[in-house]
């Protein structure tokens, strides 16, 4: 079926009010476009508003909603937000959708792309694009993400180990090649409202 | 294709109680071969990794003819010879800029890739498995796109004593794998790229234990004399899943399969940009087949998928490839009542998946891909929301 799902007026409003037309609140946010930045031409002026509902709506709900599931039962979920942006593309898409795979693939030579999304950029991608590609092989062979970091092979300090999931304290690890750790834990509770509006509303609006 | 590697024998030769053994360097010629169920598969070994590559190994008979349209078919005949698996095969029919881009594309294209640490010697011989669901937006994408070349994590993997064998499947994609309708889902035939995906893990669980075993070098000194390196095989019990937006949807898909029976084709599951829940709603495209019948003449037609089994590809091929614009295109999973039995997000509310542990993720700014452009005003965002055109 068409996606975007489209959605009735009533409930539509409601989505306005969630989304409220804050340009630096909105996706890319701000950091790194500035505040009062509106996209031109092709994007638009609310670009960013649109941006970040159709990317609540058709993937960062639902991993929220997963995440939430496993761990209520109990279950081990590790879950991420990727936040760096890479080479070849504007500023207006942000970290968006796609580009994290470059990175879980260990692929620094760009192989397949049209520009290498690692062309020009610093150590600390390729860093990442290490601990990143090794977290995953780690949750493959152990699953846990972790575990590969027990023998000491990864130097940097500062990097946080990757926390399952919790109900009551819910976090997620951000990937971002700007931090010195290559990454942070962060709450898992960004436009907490506004995610939970569609959750609510998954089995009768969204058809899901 | 073959390369020569110089590598380590010892040599032994017993000699009444006494066992004795030198280590001695030969070039010797590495082709590695396994042996699956349908036959024997040599496959290439990468001197540059380490690695050996069983390239387009067929999991499932070619869904061509009369088996278009139709879940997946196990292979049934054995091959006497060794069959090559030394190049990706074709991908699936798909559509827009990425698919372009691939060397071919074909009906016949439900082949997998297996990608081995070669001769890994430490103390293993079980490797756990991660399989590869590519993404696509169920309309594009294949295993053989070289931004999925899985050798570099392998051999990451590797490097931090982790190692895994590496597989990546093609399923089909588009009307090919996702046709759906009322009619679609009374003959039992929806879903079937999700099918195929299926039939690959079933193929790894089957076969993917055979991929190992020693490697025999063509040496002179035959009778006293051995390899060490010895390859790995996977363990059919220690497999993860693993995807990318459609293919994590996918990934999820098989967490809620059939409700959450638990197959045991898998032990851990991992997501990016992608959940049981993402993106596409579960109800069939019935405008789109109906559009798709009544330009093939097969509206009137009894049995209306056979008739479209007996229309000419590049027909279909045309058809599908004028009416899908990028993400809006019509064909992906649905509720059929049994591969996908309900809503995702009440099979997920109800417990009802396959308790695995699991990577979830998405990207901070998913939605610039997703969004449409020329958002200007408030009155902009409210139509795209809705579909509806407001007049000021």
């Amino acid at each position: 079926m068409p996606i975007p799902t489209l959605i009735p007026i009533e409930f539509a409003y409601k989505i306005l009010d969630a989304y409220p037309d804050f340009p630096s609140k909105g996706s890319p946010g701000s950091p790194p476009l500035p505040p009062d930045f509106r996209p031109g031409l092709p994007y638009g002026a609310q670009f960013r508003r649109a941006a970040s509902y159709f990317g609540d709506a058709q993937w960062i709900a639902a991993r929220r909603y997963t995440c939430q599931t496993w761990a209520k039962a109990g279950l081990d979920a590790y879950c991420y937000r990727f936040n760096t942006d890479v080479a070849g593309l504007p500023a207006e898409l942000g970290a968006t959708h796609f580009q994290e795979v470059a990175f879980v693939f260990h692929n620094t030579d760009g192989l397949g792309y049209a520009v290498n999304p690692f062309q020009d950029m610093s150590e600390s991608y390729f860093d990442l694009a290490t601990l990143m590609s090794s977290s995953w092989a780690s949750f493959i062979h152990d699953l846990d993400p972790n575990s590969w970091r027990a023998r000491g092979q990864w130097k940097n300090k500062r990097t946080p180990l990757w926390p399952k999931y919790n109900s009551r304290n819910p976090q997620d690890i951000v990937w971002d090649a700007n931090f010195t750790g290559l990454a942070v834990v962060e709450k898992d509770n960004f436009r907490a409202s506004s995610i939970s509006l569609i959750i609510s509303h998954f089995a009768d609006i969204y058809d899901l | 294709m073959s390369s020569l590697l110089c590598t380590a024998f010892i040599v032994c030769s017993i000699f009444a109680s006494l066992l004795q053994c030198t280590v001695i360097k030969l070039p010797v010629e590495r082709e590695p071969v396994v042996t699956v169920r349908n036959g024997s598969l040599t496959g290439i070994y990468s001197s540059a990794y380490h690695q050996d590559f069983f390239l387009g190994i067929p999991f499932a008979q070619p869904p061509v003819g009369n088996l278009r349209f139709r879940k997946p078919q196990s292979l049934e005949n054995k091959w006497a010879k060794p069959r090559k698996a030394d190049a990706y095969s074709a991908s699936c029919v798909g559509y827009g800029p990425n698919n372009i881009l691939y060397r071919s594309s074909s009906e016949d294209c439900l082949y997998l890739n297996v990608i081995r640490p070669s001769g890994y010697v430490n103390g293993k011989k079980q490797l756990p498995v991660g399989i590869w669901i590519h993404g696509g937006g169920y309309f594009a994408g294949s295993s053989i796109d070289q931004r999925f070349n899985l050798s570099y994590i392998v051999q990451q993997s590797v490097e931090i004593g982790k190692p895994f064998i590496a597989i990546s499947m093609n399923y089909r994609v588009s009307a090919w794998g996702f046709l759906s309708s009322a009619e679609v889902i009374e003959s039992g035939q929806a879903n079937v790229g999700l099918w195929d995906q299926r039939l690959a893990l079933h193929w790894v669980q089957e076969n993917i234990a055979a991929f190992g075993g020693e490697y025999i070098p063509s040496s002179p000194h035959s009778a006293f004399t051995f390899q060490v390196l010895t390859d790995p095989v996977g363990d059919p019990k220690q497999v993860t899943i693993w995807g990318e937006s459609a293919g994590a949807q996918s990934v999820g898909n098989h967490l809620i399969a059939f409700g959450g029976r638990n197959d045991r084709l898998f032990r851990a599951a991992i997501m990016q940009s992608g959940s049981p829940t993402s993106f596409t709603s579960l109800s069939p495209s019935q405008d789109a087949f109906n559009n798709l019948t009544d330009s093939t003449g097969c509206s009137g037609a009894l049995d209306k998928l056979q008739c479209l089994r007996e229309i000419p590809f590049a027909t279909l091929n045309q058809f599908f490839n004028n009416t899908q614009p990028g993400t809006r295109q019509p064909w992906a999973p649905v509720i059929d009542g049994d591969f996908i039995p309900g809503k995702a997000s009440i099979l997920l509310a109800q417990g009802k998946y396959v308790p695995v542990p699991i990577i979830s993720g998405a990207n901070s700014d998913e939605g610039t891909t997703f969004s449409p452009r020329g958002v200007n005003s408030t009155e902009d965002f409210l139509r795209f929301l809705t579909g509806e055109i407001f007049l000021h």
